[in-house]
């Protein structure tokens, strides 16, 4: 009989509690998206509190196409890839959207790359491409692919002919002897 | 040390605007954007690069942002 005298109380702070939270939101404007307050918790530095946000995230959710981004900034930070590279498993396993598999693929396959897993990047970007063959991600993966496998220090430079704007003719072979740089930039 | 710009810029009216108020005196490629034969064949598009190779055209370092790129070229022109 005594709960019956608390209840309507409670109900009445909670209805109070309710009431200030909307006042707030209504005042601080929209609520934030999974993916902005994942990205504030980075930027803080809170990185248990990222990962626990992180988890609780089903693995097919779509904000998962902006969300690598956000973890891939935080393993830069961490210099730790371990996270993102078990988070971009999942995807590939469990998500049923095809564009998501390949973008987890490429994710794993960056996240294996930047720790010095050479030849498990290459099979995650492959397995990229497998999934959307044709696809920009897929293009993006094979320059990478190209980068790891060929472009490496020490790598003979792949040869090249090309045309300056002065019109003279740039042939790589013809420098050989030199130091060179070559400089890509743009105006932007 | 020979340098050679090579240009990621999809619009050449642009790129040419920037390179005569830069007065770069390097040779310049226009490779014509992500889809240029230079920046598919070297992996460098959309991040600024630089490939630095050496006097048997061998690659020496991939350069990617602008400080270590400074860096480089300090410590390359300091070696000689």
């Amino acid at each position: 009989m005594k709960g019956s005298f608390i209840v309507p109380g409670a109900v009445i702070l909670v209805a109070a509690l309710a009431a200030t939270v909307v006042g707030q939101q209504t005042k601080d404007a929209i609520p934030q998206s999974p993916v902005d307050a994942i990205h504030k918790l980075v930027h803080a530095g809170r990185f248990e509190d990222m990962v626990a946000k992180t988890d609780s995230l089903p693995l097919d959710d779509p904000a998962w196409k902006n969300l690598f981004d956000v973890l891939v900034e935080a393993a830069e930070q961490q210099k730790d890839y371990t996270y993102l590279k078990r988070k971009a498993q999942e995807v590939l396993l469990r998500s049923r959207d095809s564009e998501m598999r390949a973008l987890a693929a490429f994710v794993l396959g960056i996240g294996d790359w930047r720790s010095g897993q050479l030849s498990d990047a290459v099979a995650a970007f492959s397995e990229a491409i497998r999934i959307t063959p044709g696809s920009e991600l897929a293009s993006n993966a094979e320059g990478n692919i190209h980068e790891i496998k060929d472009l490496g220090t020490g790598q003979p430079t792949p040869h090249f002919v090309a045309q300056t704007t002065g019109g003279a003719k740039l042939d790589l072979n013809d420098l050989r002897g030199k130091t060179v740089l070559l400089n890509f930039w743009a105006s932007w | 040390m020979v340098i050679v710009g090579v240009s990621i810029d999809t619009d050449r009216s642009a790129f040419e605007r920037a390179v005569s108020k830069a007065s770069l005196p390097w040779p310049q490629v226009f490779d014509g954007g992500d889809k240029g034969p230079l920046v598919r064949l070297f992996n460098a598009r959309g991040v600024p690069v630089s490939i630095l190779i050496d006097r048997d055209g061998k690659i020496a370092k991939r350069i990617v942002a602008e400080t270590a790129l400074r860096t480089a070229v300090t410590e390359l022109l300091g070696k000689r």
